[in-house]
């Protein structure tokens, strides 16, 4: 079995189906790009993995790692490894990074049965990993997300990614509202996370991010359904005839 | 003398508030000083002419008297026994501080402790004559003066504070009121004063403290700051209630601040039946500023209402007012904010913020600001907001690995935090987050 398996998945959002028998499997080791149109299901897909409220799940299944993860709180889901980067990463004033990312990477600590960090324990760890995303020293004492620009909000999530370590990355439109030096520094923390042990989903409307993280498998999303699947290559055609011949063609 | 006859037979208030009145008069402090007998009765007539305020007088509009209609303040059968008043101040940083301790409204001289700062002096109420009957001055007004005016007819104790020219003791004076109504008294009333002289700093910490009590106990103080140009007070009040205490708690602290003076002034009141503080500031030399935080905590069936009052009556002022309140379970959280901008007060800086966090469906919060700007050049700003937690804060936090449980604890302290870094003394700041987050988690320690 793959490491994320989805079967004839269906989902509402306010009594609207938006998710109508989606199936897709991410095995380890891979990374797969989910590209389509505004309003065919994307974020709507990562939310209900990630165990938003207001999603509800009316049919088929999603498993990670063979467990059950529409069971599970949405805690439980980022303990078991799934991490989902946001599209808009919520802004916490009053709340320090350093303190918040802590105490997840602690929570998912734990729940591996590892030993929990210590302040110092966890400087080191985040001071190593901030060097190598190019961020600045003092945003661990900044409130989560608060103020920050879209680039700064967005190597926020990598860095998250990163000390957190899941089995499933799931990237929600990272590279909207970036520009292309900012994408190249997030392309960068996303590849150097590639690792035999770990999947990712990549879901974007555009080509471009793709050039930056190639991805092993492209899927094309649309009406709530995947309605083609293809290599890279695909997002190429994609780019080059638009969404139109593809749906059409479904 | 026949007091009976000085006051009219039939008044508004309480007939057990008359007999009280009567059977403490003779043993009140300058009792024997016509004027200041005088200036009681005066009080007592103007209190009992109003009666105590209700929902119908505005400034009352939020917050119930009727716990204060119903109180007996004849001296009870079976008194509870004293509390160990000593333990009672374990866990706050008193080492190196003047300490000056009341316990049901009786001066505890064994518990008060530290020298006085240089440049500080401290008189008892009983010890001001003469000067006493300036000290009792009834208020005008409507009802809403009432607790005030039944403070100075039975004012019994309290602490005139006065620091000299240019003296900034580094020291903290430090006001301790417990209340545990173990000497059979259902009510006190404590007059302070503090006066600043020019250029003199000091920093006042005033906690209130109550045991848990059965029988309702009323605390009703009154104090005046009086600021000279230049001086600077720092002023943080802490009220603790104990669980499932009955203590009342209102007072009124008017503040006058002279030119270039500055108040800085941070309440935290963690639970209470029923309290209600209000603060009544006068910017009245120009370039004066206060700074009035506030952080009240209502949970179980508990009352707190803040009204703060600032006249800026000099040019070139400016005040902050910066209020939040966490309301749980059936606890009420009341804030009333006016701002007064006189015509001549030019170049005016008044700002007013209050935010309310509802943690259960049967929790209320108030909220009323009101700005009176008779000026044209002033910067002037409010804001206010009540609502429940952020869902997504909530579920970021959670997308994350920490449990929903920890995450709104995280997310309840950080709403907390702006007010609590207002403390300017480290060590009173991390004593105030102590005794929050005691509160806080029986709060949360109460949901499971």
């Amino acid at each position: 079995m793959a490491l994320l398996e989805i079967e004839n998945l269906h989902a509402t959002v306010d009594g609207k189906e938006i998710l109508k028998g989606l199936t897709l499997s991410v095995p380890a080791g891979e990374v797969h790009a989910i590209m389509g149109p505004n309003g065919s299901g994307k974020s709507t897909l990562s939310y209900v993995l990630a165990g938003r409220a207001g999603y509800e799940v009316t049919g088929g299944t999603a498993r990670l790692d063979g467990a059950d993860l529409l069971a599970m709180e949405a805690e439980e889901r980022a303990r078991e490894g799934l991490f989902l980067a946001f599209q808009y990463p919520v802004e916490i004033p009053g709340v320090g990074n350093g303190t918040f990312l802590r105490s997840a990477v602690n929570a998912v600590r734990k729940h591996r049965g590892e030993e929990e960090l210590d302040a110092s324990g966890f400087l080191k760890v985040a001071k190593a990993a901030m060097q190598r995303l190019g961020m600045n020293k003092d945003f661990l004492s900044r409130a989560v997300n608060a103020g920050f620009s879209g680039g700064e909000k967005k190597r926020n999530e990598i860095f998250q990614m990163t000390m957190l370590e899941p089995r499933l990355a799931i990237l929600d439109e990272t590279d909207s509202g970036l520009d292309i030096d900012a994408l190249k520094i997030v392309a960068e923390g996303v590849n150097a996370l590639r690792d035999p042990g770990r999947g990712m989903l990549v879901i974007t409307h555009y080509q471009r991010l793709l050039d930056y993280i190639v991805p092993d498998r492209v899927h094309v999303l649309s009406g709530g359904r995947i309605i083609a699947s293809g290599g890279p290559e695909l997002a190429a055609r994609l780019e080059a005839e638009g969404y139109a011949t593809i749906e059409a063609a479904a | 003398m026949n007091a009976l006859a000085e006051i009219p037979a039939e008044g508004q208030l309480p007939e057990a508030f008359r007999a009280w009145w009567q059977a403490a008069r003779p043993g009140l402090p300058g009792h024997d000083d016509e004027a200041v007998d005088a200036r009681r009765a005066a009080a007592f007539a103007a209190a009992d002419a109003l009666g105590l305020p209700n929902r119908r007088v505005e400034d009352w509009k939020f917050t119930s008297s009727h716990a204060l209609s119903r109180l007996q303040p004849g001296p009870r059968d079976a008194a509870p026994a004293a509390p160990d008043w000593a333990a009672m101040l374990a866990g706050w940083p008193l080492d190196g501080a003047a300490v000056l301790v009341l316990a049901d409204g009786a001066v505890q001289d064994g518990l008060s402790a530290g020298a006085l700062p240089d440049g500080v002096t401290v008189q008892r109420l009983g010890e001001a004559l003469p000067g006493l009957a300036d000290l009792l001055q009834p208020l005008e007004g409507g009802a809403e003066t009432t607790p005030a005016n039944l403070n100075l007819a039975l004012a019994e104790e309290g602490f005139l504070v006065d620091v000299a020219a240019g003296a900034r003791p580094d020291r903290p004076l430090v006001l301790v009121h417990l209340t545990a109504g173990a000497d059979g008294a259902a009510m006190h009333h404590l007059r302070h004063r503090l006066r600043l002289a020019e250029d003199a700093a000091l920093t006042l910490v005033e906690l209130h403290l109550s045991a848990a009590i059965a029988a309702p106990a009323w605390s009703n103080l009154l104090t005046d700051v009086e600021l000279a140009p230049g001086a600077q007070l720092d002023h943080l009040r802490i009220g603790r209630a104990a669980d499932g205490d009955r203590a009342l708690r209102t007072g009124l602290l008017r503040g006058d601040l002279a030119a270039g003076s500055a108040y800085r002034a941070t309440a935290l009141a963690l639970g209470g039946q029923l309290v209600r503080d209000e603060i009544d500031i006068r910017l009245s030399g120009a370039g004066a500023s206060c700074r009035l935080d506030g952080l009240n905590l209502a949970a179980g069936n508990d009352h707190l209402d803040s009204t703060l009052r600032v006249a800026h009556e000099a040019g070139g002022c400016r005040s902050d007012q910066h209020y939040r309140a966490i309301a749980d379970d059936h606890g009420h959280a009341v804030f009333q904010g006016r701002i007064a901008v006189a015509p001549d007060a030019q170049k005016s800086d008044a700002h007013q913020l209050v935010r309310a966090l509802l943690l259960s469906d049967d929790a209320v919060a108030d909220a009323k600001p009101e700005l009176e700007i008779l000026a044209d050049d002033v910067q002037c700003s409010h804001g206010a907001s009540i609502g429940d937690l952020d869902e997504e804060a909530l579920f970021y936090l959670q997308a994350r690995g920490i449990g929903r449980g920890a995450a709104r604890n995280i997310l309840i302290g950080a709403f907390t935090a702006e007010i609590l870094a207002g403390i300017a003394r480290a060590d009173w700041r991390d004593a105030a987050q102590a005794a929050l987050d005691r509160r806080l988690g029986a709060m949360v320690e109460g949901k499971r």
